[in-house]
Protein backbone atom coordinates (compact mmCIF):
# COMPACT_ATOMS: atom_id res chain seq x y z
CA UNK A 1 0.00 0.00 0.00
CA UNK A 2 2.28 2.77 -1.19
CA UNK A 3 1.27 6.28 -2.01
CA UNK A 4 -0.04 7.73 1.23
CA UNK A 5 1.68 10.93 2.03
CA UNK A 6 1.09 12.67 5.23
CA UNK A 7 0.93 16.44 5.09
CA UNK A 8 -2.72 17.40 4.77
CA UNK A 9 -4.93 15.63 7.19
CA UNK A 10 -7.99 16.33 9.21
CA UNK A 11 -8.00 14.83 12.69
CA UNK A 12 -10.94 14.90 15.07
CA UNK A 13 -11.62 13.19 18.35
CA UNK A 14 -14.71 12.71 20.46
CA UNK A 15 -15.55 10.79 23.65
CA UNK A 16 -18.71 8.75 23.52
CA UNK A 17 -20.67 7.40 26.42
CA UNK A 18 -21.05 3.92 24.89
CA UNK A 19 -18.71 0.92 24.68
CA UNK A 20 -16.43 0.35 21.64
CA UNK A 21 -18.56 -2.57 20.33
CA UNK A 22 -21.60 -0.30 20.11
CA UNK A 23 -19.66 2.50 18.40
CA UNK A 24 -18.14 0.00 15.98
CA UNK A 25 -21.61 -1.24 15.06
CA UNK A 26 -22.66 2.33 14.34
CA UNK A 27 -19.70 2.60 11.94
CA UNK A 28 -20.30 -0.66 10.08
CA UNK A 29 -24.00 -1.57 10.20
CA UNK A 30 -25.97 -0.19 7.24
CA UNK A 31 -29.12 0.40 9.29
CA UNK A 32 -27.17 2.31 11.89
CA UNK A 33 -25.02 4.28 9.44
CA UNK A 34 -28.02 6.02 7.91
CA UNK A 35 -29.08 7.23 11.34
CA UNK A 36 -26.03 9.45 11.71
CA UNK A 37 -24.17 9.90 8.46
CA UNK A 38 -25.41 9.51 4.85
CA UNK A 39 -28.91 9.41 3.44
CA UNK A 40 -28.18 5.99 1.92
CA UNK A 41 -25.53 3.47 2.90
CA UNK A 42 -24.14 0.20 1.65
CA UNK A 43 -21.34 -1.41 3.59
CA UNK A 44 -19.67 -4.81 3.39
CA UNK A 45 -17.84 -4.91 6.71
CA UNK A 46 -14.75 -6.97 5.77
CA UNK A 47 -11.31 -6.10 4.38
CA UNK A 48 -11.73 -5.56 0.62
CA UNK A 49 -15.47 -5.02 1.09
CA UNK A 50 -17.14 -2.11 -0.67
CA UNK A 51 -18.98 0.85 0.70
CA UNK A 52 -21.22 3.35 -0.97
CA UNK A 53 -22.69 6.37 0.76
CA UNK A 54 -25.03 8.92 -0.70
CA UNK A 55 -25.02 12.39 0.81
CA UNK A 56 -27.85 14.61 -0.17
CA UNK A 57 -28.26 17.93 1.53
CA UNK A 58 -30.43 20.43 -0.28
CA UNK A 59 -29.45 23.09 2.21
CA UNK A 60 -25.83 22.89 1.17
CA UNK A 61 -26.50 22.19 -2.48
CA UNK A 62 -24.60 18.95 -2.14
CA UNK A 63 -25.54 15.66 -3.77
CA UNK A 64 -22.56 13.37 -3.73
CA UNK A 65 -21.97 9.69 -3.81
CA UNK A 66 -18.95 8.36 -2.00
CA UNK A 67 -17.52 4.98 -2.88
CA UNK A 68 -14.68 3.16 -1.24
CA UNK A 69 -13.10 -0.08 -0.14
CA UNK A 70 -12.29 -1.23 3.33
CA UNK A 71 -8.52 -1.49 3.76
CA UNK A 72 -8.40 -2.36 7.45
CA UNK A 73 -10.91 -3.73 9.91
CA UNK A 74 -10.15 -4.73 13.49
CA UNK A 75 -13.40 -5.57 15.24
CA UNK A 76 -14.26 -3.00 17.88
CA UNK A 77 -10.98 -1.13 17.40
CA UNK A 78 -10.26 0.17 13.94
CA UNK A 79 -11.90 0.76 10.58
CA UNK A 80 -10.17 2.28 7.61
CA UNK A 81 -11.55 2.85 4.13
CA UNK A 82 -10.84 4.75 0.95
CA UNK A 83 -13.21 7.57 0.20
CA UNK A 84 -13.78 8.76 -3.34
CA UNK A 85 -16.49 11.33 -3.90
CA UNK A 86 -18.11 11.07 -7.30
CA UNK A 87 -20.03 13.92 -8.86
CA UNK A 88 -21.69 14.51 -12.17
CA UNK A 89 -19.38 16.26 -14.61
CA UNK A 90 -20.41 19.77 -15.49
CA UNK A 91 -19.07 19.38 -18.99
CA UNK A 92 -20.73 16.12 -19.85
CA UNK A 93 -23.66 15.03 -17.67
CA UNK A 94 -23.12 11.41 -18.67
CA UNK A 95 -19.63 11.41 -17.28
CA UNK A 96 -18.81 11.10 -13.63
CA UNK A 97 -15.72 12.91 -12.40
CA UNK A 98 -13.87 11.50 -9.47
CA UNK A 99 -13.05 14.07 -6.96
CA UNK A 100 -11.80 14.30 -3.43
CA UNK A 101 -10.12 10.97 -2.81
CA UNK A 102 -9.04 10.23 0.68
CA UNK A 103 -8.34 7.60 3.29
CA UNK A 104 -10.67 7.72 6.28
CA UNK A 105 -9.60 5.95 9.47
CA UNK A 106 -11.65 5.45 12.61
CA UNK A 107 -9.81 4.37 15.76
CA UNK A 108 -11.68 3.38 18.91
CA UNK A 109 -10.07 3.38 22.31
CA UNK A 110 -11.86 1.90 25.29
CA UNK A 111 -12.10 4.27 28.26
CA UNK A 112 -13.04 3.40 31.85
CA UNK A 113 -16.78 3.26 32.54
CA UNK A 114 -17.83 1.71 29.23
CA UNK A 115 -16.88 4.80 27.30
CA UNK A 116 -14.99 5.16 24.01
CA UNK A 117 -12.63 7.70 22.56
CA UNK A 118 -13.22 7.90 18.80
CA UNK A 119 -10.53 9.42 16.60
CA UNK A 120 -11.21 10.16 12.98
CA UNK A 121 -8.45 10.92 10.50
CA UNK A 122 -9.04 11.89 6.89
CA UNK A 123 -5.90 11.83 4.78
CA UNK A 124 -5.30 12.40 1.12
CA UNK A 125 -5.14 9.19 -0.84
CA UNK A 126 -2.78 9.85 -3.58
CA UNK A 127 -2.80 6.49 -5.38
CA UNK A 128 -5.49 7.42 -7.89
CA UNK A 129 -4.16 10.89 -8.44
CA UNK A 130 -0.54 10.15 -9.05
CA UNK A 131 -1.05 11.12 -12.69
CA UNK A 132 -1.76 14.64 -11.44
CA UNK A 133 1.77 14.74 -10.12
CA UNK A 134 2.03 17.50 -7.60
CA UNK A 135 -1.59 18.41 -7.73
CA UNK A 136 -3.01 15.30 -6.10
CA UNK A 137 -5.98 15.90 -3.88
CA UNK A 138 -3.91 15.87 -0.76
CA UNK A 139 -1.51 18.43 -2.06
CA UNK A 140 -4.48 20.45 -3.18
CA UNK A 141 -6.05 20.25 0.24
CA UNK A 142 -2.87 21.44 1.94
CA UNK A 143 -2.56 24.32 -0.52
CA UNK A 144 -6.20 25.20 0.08
CA UNK A 145 -5.32 25.72 3.71
CA UNK A 146 -2.32 27.84 2.85
CA UNK A 147 -4.37 29.95 0.46
CA UNK A 148 -7.26 30.27 2.87
CA UNK A 149 -4.92 31.32 5.68
CA UNK A 150 -3.25 33.88 3.46
CA UNK A 151 -6.63 35.35 2.53
CA UNK A 152 -8.08 35.57 6.00
CA UNK B 1 -20.95 24.93 -2.41
CA UNK B 2 -21.91 22.18 -4.84
CA UNK B 3 -20.51 24.05 -7.79
CA UNK B 4 -17.12 24.60 -6.24
CA UNK B 5 -16.78 20.90 -5.45
CA UNK B 6 -17.72 20.04 -9.00
CA UNK B 7 -15.20 22.56 -10.24
CA UNK B 8 -12.34 20.91 -8.36
CA UNK B 9 -13.53 17.42 -9.30
CA UNK B 10 -11.10 17.60 -12.15
CA UNK B 11 -7.33 17.22 -12.02
CA UNK B 12 -6.70 19.86 -14.68
CA UNK B 13 -8.67 22.48 -12.81
CA UNK B 14 -6.86 21.65 -9.59
CA UNK B 15 -3.58 22.16 -11.46
CA UNK B 16 -4.76 25.56 -12.65
CA UNK B 17 -5.66 26.63 -9.11
CA UNK B 18 -2.29 25.51 -7.82
CA UNK B 19 -0.51 27.39 -10.58
CA UNK B 20 -2.44 30.55 -9.72
CA UNK B 21 -1.52 30.40 -6.04
CA UNK B 22 1.81 32.03 -6.92
CA UNK B 23 0.05 35.08 -8.32
CA UNK B 24 -2.25 36.20 -11.10
CA UNK B 25 -1.60 34.99 -14.63
CA UNK B 26 -2.91 35.43 -18.15
CA UNK B 27 -4.15 32.38 -20.09
CA UNK B 28 -1.07 32.71 -22.30
CA UNK B 29 1.23 32.43 -19.28
CA UNK B 30 -0.73 29.46 -17.98
CA UNK B 31 -0.86 27.55 -21.25
CA UNK B 32 2.84 26.76 -21.21
CA UNK B 33 2.40 24.75 -18.01
CA UNK B 34 -0.23 22.37 -19.37
CA UNK B 35 -0.57 19.93 -22.18
CA UNK B 36 -4.16 20.84 -22.96
CA UNK B 37 -5.16 23.36 -25.64
CA UNK B 38 -5.91 27.05 -25.11
CA UNK B 39 -9.65 26.50 -25.79
CA UNK B 40 -9.68 23.73 -23.17
CA UNK B 41 -7.92 26.09 -20.77
CA UNK B 42 -10.57 28.76 -21.42
CA UNK B 43 -13.32 26.25 -20.63
CA UNK B 44 -11.64 25.29 -17.37
CA UNK B 45 -11.21 28.95 -16.45
CA UNK B 46 -14.87 29.62 -17.17
CA UNK B 47 -15.92 26.73 -14.88
CA UNK B 48 -13.60 28.01 -12.14
CA UNK B 49 -14.89 31.56 -12.56
CA UNK B 50 -18.54 30.44 -12.44
CA UNK B 51 -17.76 28.54 -9.26
CA UNK B 52 -16.26 31.77 -7.94
CA UNK B 53 -12.92 30.04 -7.32
CA UNK B 54 -10.98 32.40 -9.57
CA UNK B 55 -11.42 36.07 -10.33
CA UNK B 56 -10.78 37.76 -13.64
CA UNK B 57 -9.24 41.20 -14.06
CA UNK B 58 -9.08 42.92 -17.44
CA UNK B 59 -6.23 45.26 -18.24
CA UNK B 60 -5.97 46.49 -21.81
CA UNK B 61 -5.91 43.44 -24.07
CA UNK B 62 -5.07 41.10 -21.21
CA UNK B 63 -7.16 39.10 -18.80
CA UNK B 64 -5.52 38.20 -15.52
CA UNK B 65 -6.77 35.34 -13.39
CA UNK B 66 -6.23 34.91 -9.67
CA UNK B 67 -7.45 32.62 -6.92
CA UNK B 68 -10.41 33.72 -4.80
CA UNK B 69 -9.09 32.92 -1.33
CA UNK B 70 -12.41 33.58 0.40
CA UNK B 71 -14.07 30.79 -1.53
CA UNK B 72 -11.13 28.52 -0.76
CA UNK B 73 -11.70 29.24 2.90
CA UNK B 74 -15.29 28.03 2.54
CA UNK B 75 -14.06 24.74 1.13
CA UNK B 76 -11.63 24.12 3.98
CA UNK B 77 -14.41 24.95 6.44
CA UNK B 78 -16.74 22.55 4.68
CA UNK B 79 -14.50 19.56 5.45
CA UNK B 80 -14.00 20.64 8.99
CA UNK B 81 -17.70 21.15 9.61
CA UNK B 82 -18.60 17.97 7.80
CA UNK B 83 -16.58 15.85 10.22
CA UNK B 84 -17.60 17.90 13.27
CA UNK B 85 -21.26 17.37 12.36
CA UNK B 86 -20.75 13.69 11.63
CA UNK B 87 -18.97 13.03 14.92
CA UNK B 88 -21.60 14.77 16.97
CA UNK B 89 -24.34 12.82 15.20
CA UNK B 90 -22.41 9.58 15.80
CA UNK B 91 -22.10 10.47 19.48
CA UNK B 92 -25.82 11.23 19.81
CA UNK B 93 -26.74 8.05 17.96
CA UNK B 94 -24.39 5.75 19.89
CA UNK B 95 -25.35 7.22 23.25
CA UNK B 96 -29.06 7.28 22.55
CA UNK B 97 -29.22 3.58 21.91
CA UNK B 98 -27.88 2.51 25.28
Amino acid sequence: MSGWSGSAEIRKSVEIDAPPEAVFRALTDERELIRWIPTKAKMEPRVGGELRFRFHWDARNVDTEVTGKIVELVLGKKLSYTWVAVMRSDRDPARMDDAPAALVTWSLEELPGRRTRVTLVQKGFDERFRRDGESGWEHFLSQLKVLAAAGS
Amino acid sequence: MGDSWKAVADGSRRQILLLLKDGEKTPGEMAGHFDFSLPALSTHLRVLREADLVSERKSGQNRFYSVNTEKMNDMVRFFDEFWDDSLSRLKRHAEGRK
